[in-house]
C-alpha cells in the first residue's frame, strides 16, 4: 500500500461511552479532498458525509470499537478501515476507479450532486471540474473550454473571446450561469471574457440541441458555468503572472454558521501588450479586470436557497490607435430548489443582469462612439412530479430582455446621424417533460428510459431604430414582431451495469427554434410596404443524436485500470438561417437567408487509465460534415486531441495536444460571386505542471503552464493568446 | 517534515517576491491590417509609382523607387459595422502603360487573412511582374524656348505597341489632337496642368504596331512657366472598362478630370524636356 502516503490529522476523542471519530478523505493521487464521500459503520444505519472539505464527524458507541467503517463514494474504489486503527490514520487515501460505482447514493451536502441537465432528456455532456483548471494557468472560461475536441474558439486583439461548438457559429449556444441566460439580444452572442474563472465550481458543456429545459437559441449546445457556493477553506489566495506581463491576484473567502454559508471571491486581473517597432508612448496595449462576487446560501434538508452577486468591470485600451473598451457586467439571482408547504420539489429562479458597453475609437479622419446597454430580468419555476416509474417535470419561464445601441460615426469633417437601435423583447417558455423507466433492475440491463418533451415558445419584439444610412432610407424603424413555436423531442436510454462493465445508450430526436436577433431584424428591415408584408420566420432546427458510453474496468492487471470510450453521431439539420454581413464603411446591412443547410458529424473519445488512475491518456476526435460553408463559414471540420494526464503524490502533469483542421469559408468577392477561402491547420501543444503540499492546515499549490509550445520561439507574437506562446505561474495558499 | 519547510519557505519567497515579472516583456505584432509587396517589370526591373488600391475598403499606396509598397488598413472597428466585415476584396495596381492587374485579399471579420487569396503565409503578396503594353514618347517641336518670342508649345504624342487590342483614352482628344498634357519642372518638382477644353468625353484608339501621332499645342504664356527644364508628360488612360470608378476618385480623377497626382503614377514614357529660357 506503498500509495496510501498519510499526511495529515485524525482525532478521536475517546469519551466514555462515546467515541468521536472524525477525519478527512482525500484522493490518493491529487491529495485533493473528496466531498460527498459516505461514511458509516458496517452492519448498521450510522452514517454521515464528508463535507467540501473532505472532512467528517461520527459519533459512535464505544460498543461499536470493533466495527468496521465503510467509505464509499461513486468515483473511488469503497474502502473498509477497522474503527481501533482510523485514529492511527490521518489522511484517508481512497483509490478512484474507472466505473462509477452503482448503487451510491449521496444525499447532497450543501450542493446537489445532480447536474440540472440531467433532468433533461438525456445528452452528451462534458464537466470540466475546477480541479483541472484553477490553480493552471488559465485566463478565461474560453481558454479552458478550447480543451474539449468540439469547441473552437475566437478571440479579438481586445481579449472578447466567443466560442463555437459542434461546427455551429457562436451565435448557436446558449451560455447560462447558474441558469441564468446570458445571451445578448442584440446578436444572441457573449463574451466568455467577462466571466471570472476563478470561482467557478464546474463548466458544463451540454452538446446537442435537444435541451427542453434550457429551449430555444441552443442550436448547437449549451455551456452552463456553475459558480461555488461552498468553499473548501477559510481563506484562498492566489496570484498568477507571465507573458504580456500578466499580473492577476485573486482572493476568496468561505465561511459557513450550520445551514447558512457565506462565499466571496476577488480578482484583480491586468495585462499589457506591446507593439512591436512603435514609439513608446503610443505603442501599449493594456487590459485589466475587477471582478467580484458574492453568494450567500442557506440548506437544510428540506430547501436550498442561494442569492448571488457577480460584478465584472473590464477595460481595454489600446493607445495605438486611440481605442478604448469599458464593460461592465452585473448578475444578481436568486434560486430555491426544494418544498413550499405542502409542495414539493420546487425549482425557483429569477435574475437580473446588466451589461453595459463603452466603446471609443479614433483613426486618422474616423471616430467611432458606441454605448450599449443590455437588461434581462428572468423569472423560471419548475416542478417534479414523480410516481414509482414515472416523472413528471413542467416548468414555466418568463424573460425580458432590452437593449439600447447608439453609435456616432465621423469620417471626414461628415458627422453622420447618430444611430440608435433598441429592442424591447417579451419570452414565455413553458414545457413539460415525462420520463418512464419501462425496465428497471435486471441483473445487466439497469434502466430503459423513453422520454416525451413538449415546448412551447412565444416572443414578443418591439425594436425601435434610427439608422443613417439604411437602406436608401432615413426614416426611423419601428415595428413589432409576434412570433411562437412548439416543438417536441423524444428521447430513449438504455443503461447496464456489471461489476467491471458499465454501458449507456442514448438517442434523441427533436425540434428547436431561434428567434431573429436585432441584428437579424435590423438586416431585414424594409424599405417599402410590399417589403413590410412579407414576415420574418426564426429560424428552425432538427436535431438527432446517437450517442454512447462504455466504461470497462480490469480487476485483474495492475498496468492498466480500464478504459471509457464515449462516441456520438449527430446531425442537424437547419433550416432558414440567417447571415447578416456589413458593406465596409457603411451602416447598412444586409442578410443572407440559407434555407436549408445540414451538419452531421461524430465525435468520440477514449480514455486509458494506468496505475490506479495515476496516468491517463485521453484521445479525442470530432469530425463534422458541413454542407453550406456560408452558413457556416471557417468552422475546423477535424479536431483532435491528446490528453495525457499524470498525478501522483500532489504532483500534476498534463500534457495537451491538439490539431485543428484547415478552416473553409465560403466569402462574398465584392462583384457578387462566392469565393472559397481556406485557412491553414493549426496544431500545438499546453503543457502544465502544477504541486500541491499541505502542512498541517495550510496548503500550498505552484503551477507552471505554458501554452503553443510549438510556436518558433523567434517568430513575433500576434498578440492573440489562442494562437501565441504563453507561459504563466500560478502560486497561492488556502487553509 | 523538514523539506516540507524548506519548500513552503521557498514558495512563500517565490509568493512575496514575485513583484515584477520573471518573464520577458513580449512584443507583438497586433491585428494585421498591413499589405506590402514588390513591383517589378518582367521580374527584373522595379516599378515605382505603381498605384496600389484596394477596392471597397478605398485604401491607397504608390510603390517606392524600389517597388515596394505598403498599405494599412484602418483598424477593425472603424472598418466593421454594427456586422462584420468579410469578403474577397481586389487589390488593383494601376499604371498608366503596364497591365493593369489586381491580387485577392480575405478579410475575415475586418482583418487580413495571412495564408489565403494572394497572401502569403508571412504576410506578403505575391511578387507581381507587370509587362509594359505598349511604348509611349513625347517630343517638343523646340529644345528651347524663349518666353517672348514663342506663344505655343509644339507637343506631339507617339504610340505603338506590339500586342493586340491595346486601347487608349484620351480625355478631351479627338483622333488628330491629344486632349492635355502635364507639365513638370524637373527643379522645383511643380507640376502645371495643362488640358484641351471642350468635352472631356475620352476618344479611344487601339493601338498597333504602326506608330500613332497626335499633336497638341498648348497656349504657352498662360502657363506663366518660370524659366529652367520641364519635361511632358502625356494625360492618356489605358482603357480597361472592369475598373471601379472609386479608384480613380480616390486620386482626384473621378471622370478622368486632371489632377496632379496623375503625374505620380508610374508610366513608362519617353519625355521630352524642353527650357524655358531667361525671360
Amino acid at each position: 500500500m506503498k500509495y496510501l502516503m498519510i499526511i495529515l490529522m485524525m482525532v478521536v476523542n475517546d469519551l466514555a461511552a462515546q467515541i468521536k471519530l472524525s477525519g478527512m478523505v482525500i484522493d490518493s493521487n491529487t491529495k485533493r479532498p473528496i466531498s460527498n464521500v459516505n461514511v458509516f459503520l458496517a452492519e448498521s444505519d450510522i452514517g454521515t458525509t464528508t463535507d467540501v472539505s473532505g472532512k467528517f464527524i461520527l459519533d459512535l458507541a464505544a460498543t461499536q470499537r470493533q466495527g468496521h467503517i465503510i467509505l464509499q463514494h461513486i468515483s473511488y474504489k469503497p474502502r473498509t478501515i477497522q474503527v481501533d486503527s482510523l485514529p492511527s490514520i490521518k489522511m484517508i487515501e481512497l483509490i478512484p476507479r474507472v466505473i462509477p460505482l452503482s448503487g451510491v447514493e449521496v444525499v447532497g451536502v450543501g450542493e446537489n450532486r445532480q447536474l440540472e441537465i440531467q433532468r433533461d432528456l438525456p445528452m452528451r455532456i462534458s464537466v470540466l471540474n475546477s480541479e483541472t483548471y484553477d490553480i493552471r494557468g488559465y485566463a478565461d472560461v474560453g481558454d479552458v473550454l478550447k480543451t474539449d475536441s468540439g469547441i473552437q474558439i475566437n478571440e479579438e486583439m481586445s481579449g472578447k473571446k466567443s466560442i463555437s461548438l459542434r461546427a455551429g457559429n457562436s451565435d448557436d449556444l446558449l451560455f447560462l450561469y447558474d441558469g441564468v441566460r446570458l445571451n445578448s439580444p442584440f446578436d444572441n452572442s457573449f463574451d466568455l471574457s467577462v466571466i471570472n474563472l476563478d470561482p467557478i465550481e464546474r463548466l458544463e458543456i451540454i452538446k446537442g440541441s435537444n435541451t427542453t429545459i434550457y429551449g430555444p437559441e441552443a442550436f448547437s449546445g449549451v455551456i452552463n458555468i456553475k459558480p461555488q457556493n461552498i468553499g473548501d477553506h477559510l481563506l484562498r489566495a492566489k496570484y498568477r503572472t507571465g507573458v504580456y506581463n500578466t499580473q492577476d491576484i485573486g482572493l476568496s473567502l468561505y465561511k459557513s454558521y450550520g445551514a447558512l454559508s457565506a462565499f466571496y471571491a476577488y480578482k484583480n486581473a491586468a495585462y499589457e501588450r506591446q507593439f512591436e517597432g512603435e514609439s513608446l508612448s503610443d505603442r501599449s496595449l493594456e487590459n485589466e479586470g475587477l471582478h467580484q462576487y458574492a453568494n450567500l446560501s442557506y440548506t437544510s434538508d428540506k430547501r436550498r436557497c442561494s442569492l448571488l452577486v457577480s460584478d465584472s468591470d473590464l477595460g481595454y485600451e489600446n493607445h495605438r490607435d486611440s481605442e478604448s473598451d469599458d464593460r461592465n457586467h452585473k448578475i444578481g439571482a436568486f434560486h430555491f430548489t426544494g418544498n413550499v408547504g405542502p409542495v414539493r420539489d420546487i425549482h425557483i429562479l429569477t435574475s437580473l443582469t446588466d451589461y453595459k458597453e463603452k466603446f471609443k475609437i479614433s483613426y486618422l479622419s474616423n471616430a467611432i462612439e458606441r454605448k450599449i446597454a443590455d437588461q434581462s430580468i428572468q423569472f423560471s419555476a419548475d416542478k417534479t412530479f414523480s410516481k414509482e416509474n414515472f416523472t413528471l417535470l413542467t416548468g414555466y419561464q418568463f424573460e425580458r430582455k432590452n437593449a439600447d445601441i447608439q453609435e456616432n460615426r465621423s469620417a471626414l469633417n461628415l458627422i453622420t446621424q447618430p444611430q440608435t437601435a433598441k429592442i424591447e423583447r417579451l419570452h414565455h417558455g413553458a414545457f413539460a417533460l415525462a420520463k418512464i423507466n419501462a425496465v428497471a433492475g435486471g441483473p445487466f440491463w439497469q434502466n430503459l428510459l423513453l422520454e416525451a418533451s413538449l415546448r412551447h415558445d412565444s416572443v414578443n419584439d418591439i425594436v425601435d431604430s434610427l439608422q443613417a444610412g439604411m437602406k436608401d432610407s432615413e426614416l426611423p424603424l419601428s415595428q413589432e414582431n409576434n412570433w411562437s413555436k412548439t416543438h417536441w423531442k423524444i428521447s430513449t436510454s438504455l443503461d447496464g451495469y456489471r461489476n467491471d462493465l458499465a454501458f449507456l445508450f442514448f438517442l434523441n430526436y427533436g425540434g428547436n427554434t431561434k428567434f431573429p436577433t436585432l441584428i437579424q431584424q435590423l438586416s431585414r428591415a424594409p424599405s417599402s410596404e410590399d417589403d413590410a408584408s412579407e414576415k420574418m420566420h426564426p429560424e428552425t432546427l432538427s436535431s438527432l443524436e446517437l450517442g454512447m458510453d462504455i466504461f470497462k474496468e480490469s480487476l485483474q492487471t495492475q498496468t492498466i485500470d480500464g478504459w471509457h470510450l464515449e462516441a456520438s453521431f449527430f446531425r442537424n439539420y437547419y433550416e432558414n438561417k440567417f447571415i447578416p454581413y456589413s458593406a465596409p464603411g457603411s451602416p447598412i446591412l444586409f442578410y443572407d437567408n440559407i434555407p436549408i443547410a445540414e451538419i452531421f458529424g461524430v465525435e468520440g473519445g477514449f480514455t486509458l487509465h494506468f496505475y490506479q488512475k495515476k496516468m491517463n491518456l485521453k484521445l479525442g476526435i470530432s469530425r463534422y460534415n458541413i454542407s453550406d460553408k456560408l452558413a457556416f463559414p471557417f468552422k475546423s471540420d477535424l479536431k483532435q486531441t491528446i490528453d495525457w494526464r499524470v498525478e501522483h503524490a500532489g504532483f500534476s502533469f498534463i500534457l495537451h495536444w491538439f490539431n485543428e483542421s484547415e478552416q473553409i469559408g465560403w466569402l462574398r468577392t465584392f462583384d457578387g460571386q462566392r469565393a472559397s477561402v481556406t485557412l491553414p491547420a493549426f496544431s500545438n501543444i499546453d503543457l502544465h505542471c502544477s504541486k500541491l503540499v499541505r502542512i498541517y492546515k495550510l496548503q500550498f499549490f505552484v503551477n507552471l503552464s505554458g501554452m503553443n509550445l510549438l510556436n518558433s520561439p523567434k517568430a513575433v507574437l500576434q498578440g492573440l493568446s489562442i494562437r501565441d506562446r504563453r507561459a504563466f505561474l500560478t502560486a497561492g495558499f488556502q487553509f | 517534515m523538514n523539506i516540507k519547510m524548506i519548500l513552503a519557505a521557498v514558495l512563500a519567497c517565490l509568493f512575496l517576491t514575485c513583484q515584477s515579472n520573471p518573464f520577458s516583456h513580449d512584443v507583438i505584432s497586433g491585428e494585421r491590417r498591413t499589405l506590402s509587396g514588390v513591383i517589378t517589370t518582367d521580374g527584373k526591373l522595379p516599378l515605382s509609382g505603381v498605384f496600389v488600391w484596394l477596392d471597397v475598403i478605398d485604401v491607397a499606396a504608390f510603390s517606392d523607387n524600389n517597388g515596394n509598397y505598403e498599405l494599412t488598413l484602418p483598424p477593425r472597428p472603424i472598418l466593421n459595422n454594427l456586422g462584420q466585415v468579410s469578403g474577397v476584396f481586389d487589390l488593383y495596381y494601376y499604371s498608366i502603360n503596364h497591365k493593369i492587374t489586381t491580387q485577392k485579399i480575405v478579410l475575415k471579420d475586418g482583418e487580413i487573412t495571412w495564408g489565403a487569396g494572394d497572401v502569403n503565409e508571412n504576410g506578403k503578396l505575391l511578387p507581381l511582374f507587370l509587362p509594359k503594353l505598349f511604348q509611349a514618347r513625347t517630343e517638343t517641336a523646340f529644345r528651347d524656348i524663349d518666353p517672348q518670342t514663342k506663344e505655343k508649345l509644339s507637343i506631339t504624342l507617339h504610340l505603338s505597341t506590339d500586342m493586340e487590342n491595346i486601347k487608349v483614352l484620351l480625355p478631351h482628344g479627338s483622333p488628330v489632337l491629344m486632349g492635355g498634357v502635364l507639365i513638370k519642372n524637373l527643379s522645383t518638382g511643380m507640376v502645371y496642368l495643362c488640358e484641351n477644353p471642350g468635352p472631356i468625353e475620352p476618344y479611344g484608339e487601339i493601338l498597333g504596331r504602326r506608330e500613332r501621332i497626335w499633336g497638341f499645342h498648348p497656349n504657352f504664356k498662360a502657363l506663366q512657366l518660370t524659366s529652367g527644364e520641364y519635361e511632358v508628360t502625356p494625360f492618356i488612360f489605358p482603357d480597361y472598362p472592369q475598373l471601379p470608378a472609386a479608384l480613380l476618385a480616390n486620386l482626384g480623377m473621378a471622370g478622368y478630370q486632371m489632377n496632379e497626382k496623375y503625374a505620380q503614377i508610374c508610366f513608362t514614357c519617353d519625355r521630352a524636356v524642353f527650357r524655358v529660357l531667361n525671360e
